[in-house]
């Protein structure tokens, strides 16, 4: 699996608040519309968790993302929000979003470390770069996080999970930074 | 290299050969009981034959090993028809652990490591020397019978006596003596090293004593004896027929063995020989990797039926040396004179040319006597010729054996001085175990040709073997399947339709029956977990000094396989506990007028959607007035509670977590992992555990555990517009109820009043919907008129305050990732035909939080919950 990721370098394009942001296309199941499905909250969930969601039978957990990426609540909610749905190490899981632009080819040698003074704080910060969606509008750049930033408190070690969930990453913060590459 | 090549086998083999191990663990409790049954036997020799044929495919050479000592001894038993000893079973039942450990090593190592190899060496040097009595005393009747005057004039023979002492004894010297005084008394003591006046020297002797003795007794005799002196740990011995004078044992040993090594030039191989390599061959020997080695070998002419031997060396050469290219006499021809042994004349006619224009020929003046136990080969292995030696020497009777190097003909080569070994057994040492001194070493390389023999056995079984998770994810889709096809039916309720109705009729048939199938392939019998206990008895009642007879009831009673794993450790536990604190040591029962032999009994039997295990002891049961000290020396509970319990409640302290009865700690039971720890495991299954206890009569547990996981049948009721779900089985009654008549509240808790028992209430809203007035008295968040449904948790009954009832169901559970479900206050969710999903309430943790978190503020904050949590639970 670790060998498809490296060689297919395709990820999925969204926004959040005012942010794009990137995952691994191999990771992606499905994007569905979550105005058309009913959430069930879980009792005693973390508060990141929106709730659950039948998706043709299946039960699926959502997570929100804005919340988990402590992206300021007051920015209120998309008329029409989107989830992605995300399925590794056997399970899946729904990343709720703004909006899902496209998917983009991101090549492995424009992929770097991030900037410590980042908002999204994780020890294992990349970005990598992609082109504008028109020829007017600038390249952006992209942030990678490891999996367990969306699933695990980054501050709790668990060791081996620690380790298994580091050789991957699925999220890529997306800023445009077009001044940078000038 | 060989070992990555397989690794994607490993799963499979440490499945199959698992449970190979088990069912060999079950025939050799079998034969202890009936230690004559032949079909016995032979069934744990063809068990040990698999799983070496296994061990060799996949490369596991001390598994080979081992295996193949044990099947040697019982390979014995089988032809010998002779009941087997108890001391041959447990050294056998060692043996099996030893197996056990081994694969447990290369699991969680990865591979095959010297380590597991001395284990190996060290179990099956100690069954090599069981065989060796089981044979030496036949060798010695042969001996007799073949030449009786030698026998009447000489019938003391001399033993070689080597004796280990335990590395911790104290007092080597003292052992050493001990052991000369056992030795003098059976025979006449020729010579003992070290000599008898160093004994005080205890560094010289702690390494072990030898001997040579004089003796008419038998080995087992003497090693008896030498067995009763404490700290001697090994004692092996090891007979000489030589003339009764004094010659040093080295000098007699040499003389058995009189091994030279001799410079020859190296022979060419011949074309025919180099057509039948494969082109991967001939690049390994270019390589040096492999080798081609002449063989010629002769037996002792005593030797019995020279064929079957051969055929037999053939056979086992192909499995574990290496590949066999060309043989006189040929496989073919073996097998044909086994049938009718040759006359000398057809013999002699029998001398392959081929092979002796190979070997320049010196040898054709053999006589057909001698040729009929003559066996030449050529072989292609991966070893040296030290590895041919060993292997062979330890095959057969050898008297005489010339192995040559051989290089590929096309190669060029200097002719350069190569290996040539001898060993020639001296005539009149023929009727020793020629051979004892040389140990196998185990380079055993498999080769395609076990693996198509072990694929073949394969074909034959109507089993197949299927990945547990698979099995898993199959329920899963049957599962959605089922949802789908409830959706449909909606559907069609909607717009009635007959075509459609009667394609979803049938639609329902076929689902039903998949689900039912797939439950079925689920299921297993619980004899998968009971069968493991008499072992597990047997060991621990020799180490309690205890007689204990196990009964076994209903062990066809199915159960789902993913609780056989979960409960193999709970049972394990109990079992333990019920041997080690229920039942009284021998003296006890005596006292007490009881019979000598404790029982404990496993039952079990499937009631409606449960499987119920009854675990009893007719021991001591337990003592009310001794769980209470405890309890107070603990403090699980103060001296005012303790006055206010029934004895039943008591003795149901030893759930509390921190309790454990046993005064000392002993390495059964008593670990301070105690019954708390089963019964939060039990609860986690959705099951209960009951305990029953008569002081002088035995204590029994009674278990029940849902006989799937998957499936169940829920309550399903209303909260705040949520819809959740409560297992059928955790419900014991509902209750309709008036907030101002019925319920009652002292501090911060709500009561209520059933049959004169006072229940607390939870207010399940509170727990399940934290989005508002979580600091709002209880009583006010009540409404006018609930639905009060009674659970039992931990023997207490609580109430669950719900809004109202929507009816009953059978749902299929789908997990919820441990991550959204930190606390663990669901057990999973549920999806209904119409498409909405609840929640299946896990009863007990909310009535833990219940009583642990009156004033929990904090409900949905993440960061302070984990940590409450592992509080809670005692994590």
């Amino acid at each position: 699996m670790g060998d498809i990721l490296i060689t297919s370098n395709q990820y999925i394009i969204f926004t959040l608040a005012n942010e794009t942001m990137g995952i691994p296309i191999s990771y992606v199941r499905e994007v569905i519309n979550l105005n058309t499905h009913n959430l069930y909250r879980i009792p005693g969930s973390p508060n990141y968790f929106h709730g659950v969601i039948n998706l043709r039978g299946q039960v699926i957990p959502i997570i929100d993302t804005k919340r988990k990426f402590n992206f300021g609540l007051n920015l209120g909610s998309v008329e029409n929000p989107k989830a992605i749905i995300i399925e590794c190490d056997k399970e899946q899981f729904g990343l709720v979003v703004d909006d899902v632009e496209e998917v983009a080819q991101i090549e492995e040698s424009s992929i770097e470390s991030a900037p410590g003074n980042l908002s999204i704080s994780h020890k294992d910060r990349k970005i990598g770069r992609i082109s504008g969606k028109d020829k007017e509008i600038k390249d952006r750049f992209v942030f990678l996080l490891s999996k367990e930033f969306l699933l695990d408190n980054p501050d709790r070690k668990n060791s081996l999970m620690d380790k298994v969930l580091n050789e991957v990453s699925i999220s890529n913060k997306v800023r445009e930074k077009g001044e940078l590459i000038k | 290299m060989r070992s990555n090549n397989n690794e994607e086998y490993w799963d499979l083999f440490f499945d199959e050969v698992n449970s190979h191990l088990e069912s060999l663990t079950q025939q050799m409790q079998a034969l202890e009981l009936n230690p004559g049954n032949l079909s016995i036997i032979r069934e744990i020799f063809r068990l040990v034959h698999t799983i070496k044929g296994m061990a060799a495919t996949i490369g596991f050479n001390s598994v080979v090993k081992l295996c193949h000592k044990m099947e040697e001894l019982f390979d014995f038993y089988r032809q010998n028809s002779q009941p087997v000893s108890q001391e041959i079973i447990n050294c056998q039942v060692q043996a099996t652990d030893g197996l056990f450990k081994i694969l447990e090593y290369i699991l969680a190592n990865g591979e095959d490591s010297s380590v597991c190899l001395t284990l190996a060496e060290s179990m099956s040097n100690s069954l090599e020397k069981e065989l060796n009595n089981l044979q030496n005393p036949q060798t010695t009747k042969e001996y007799k019978n073949k030449s009786p005057e030698n026998t009447q004039s000489k019938p003391e023979k001399r033993i070689q006596i080597k004796v280990k002492f335990a590395q911790d004894c104290q007092m080597p010297g003292v052992r050493a003596f001990l052991a000369t005084q056992v030795l003098e008394k059976t025979g006449l003591l020729l010579q003992s090293n070290p000599p008898k006046d160093q004994f005080l020297d205890n560094n010289i002797v702690s390494n072990g004593l030898t001997a040579v003795l004089s003796s008419d007794k038998s080995l087992n005799q003497i090693k008896e004896g030498l067995f009763r002196i404490c700290d001697v740990i090994d004692v092996e011995l090891e007979e000489n027929f030589s003339s009764p004078e004094q010659t040093p044992p080295e000098i007699v040993e040499n003389k058995i063995i009189n091994s030279e090594v001799k410079e020859i030039y190296q022979k060419k191989c011949p074309d025919y020989i180099a057509e039948k390599l494969t082109p991967d061959q001939k690049e390994n020997l270019i390589k040096d990797e492999l080798k081609i080695f002449y063989i010629d070998l002769s037996l002792i002419e005593e030797a019995e039926s020279p064929e079957q031997q051969f055929s037999n060396l053939f056979n086992n050469i192909n499995d574990y040396l290496g590949q066999i290219l060309d043989s006189e006499p040929s496989l073919s021809v073996l097998k044909i004179r086994q049938n009718s042994p040759p006359s000398q004349e057809s013999a002699k006619t029998n001398i392959n040319k081929r092979i002796n224009e190979i070997l320049d020929n010196e040898i054709t003046e053999f006589n057909a006597h001698k040729q009929r136990y003559r066996f030449q080969f050529i072989l292609v292995i991966k070893g040296d010729y030290q590895n041919i030696l060993d292997f062979l020497s330890d095959a057969c009777e050898l008297h005489k054996v010339e192995v040559k190097e051989m290089e590929l003909a096309d190669e060029t080569n200097n002719a350069s001085t190569t290996n040539f070994t001898q060993i020639n057994n001296s005539a009149k040492n023929q009727e020793n175990e020629p051979v004892n001194n040389i140990t196998l070493n185990s380079n055993n390389q498999p080769t395609g040709e076990v693996a198509n023999i072990v694929k073949q056995n394969d074909i034959k079984t109507s089993f197949v073997r299927v990945n547990l998770a698979s099995l898993d994810s199959l329920m899963n889709s049957v599962g959605e399947l089922v949802i789908n096809h409830n959706r449909l039916k909606l559907i069609l309720d909607e717009t009635p339709n007959a075509q459609l109705r009667s394609i979803i009729q049938y639609l329902n048939q076929v689902t039903t029956k998949i689900q039912q199938l797939v439950m079925g392939v689920r299921m297993v019998p619980i004899n998968q977990v009971f069968n493991r206990f008499p072992r597990f008895i047997r060991d621990i009642s020799r180490e309690l000094k205890k007689d204990i007879n196990l009964v076994l009831e209903g062990e066809e009673t199915e159960i789902d396989r993913l609780m056989i794993d979960e409960l193999n450790d709970i049972l394990i536990h109990l079992v333990r506990n019920a041997m080690d604190h229920g039942l009284e040591t021998m003296n006890e029962r005596m006292r007490k007028g009881k019979s000598q032999q404790g029982q404990i009994k496993m039952q079990a039997h499937a009631q409606g959607n449960h499987v119920f295990i009854t675990i009893s002891d007719d021991g001591r049961g337990i003592d009310p007035e001794i769980v209470k000290k405890k309890a107070l020396a603990k403090g699980l509970i103060t001296e005012e509670e303790a006055s206010l319990l029934s004895n039943k409640e008591i003795i149901n302290l030893i759930f509390s977590s921190g309790f454990s009865t046993a005064e000392t700690v002993s390495n059964l039971s008593g670990r301070g992992v105690g019954m708390d720890v089963v019964k939060s495991k039990i609860n986690s299954l959705g099951g209960q555990i009951t305990l029953q206890s008569v002081i002088g009569e035995g204590t029994s547990l009674k278990l029940s555990i849902p006989s799937t996981i998957s499936i169940i049948q829920a309550l399903i009721i209303n909260i705040q517009d949520g819809l959740y779900t409560i297992p059928l089985s955790e419900i014991r009654e509902i209750i309709s109820v008036e907030k101002k008549k019925q319920i009652y509240s002292i501090g911060n808790c709500n009561l209520l009043n059933v049959a004169g028992q006072s229940v607390p209430l939870i207010n399940l809203r509170k727990y399940l919907c934290t989005d508002e007035g979580l600091n709002v008295n209880d009583l006010d968040y009540i409404p006018d008129n609930c639905l009060v449904i009674t659970i039992n948790s931990d023997d207490k009954v609580y109430g669950l305050i719900v809004e109202s009832l929507i009816g009953q169901q059978e749902v299929v559970i789908k997990p919820i990732s441990q991550k959204a479900n930190l606390k663990g206050l669901v057990n999973g969710a549920t999806v209904f035909g119409d498409g909405r999903v609840a929640m299946i309430l896990n009863t007990d943790q909310i009535v833990r939080f219940y009583l642990n978190n009156e004033d929990f503020k904090h409900f949905g904050d993440l960061d302070n919950d984990i940590d409450d949590l592992s509080v809670l639970s005692g994590i």
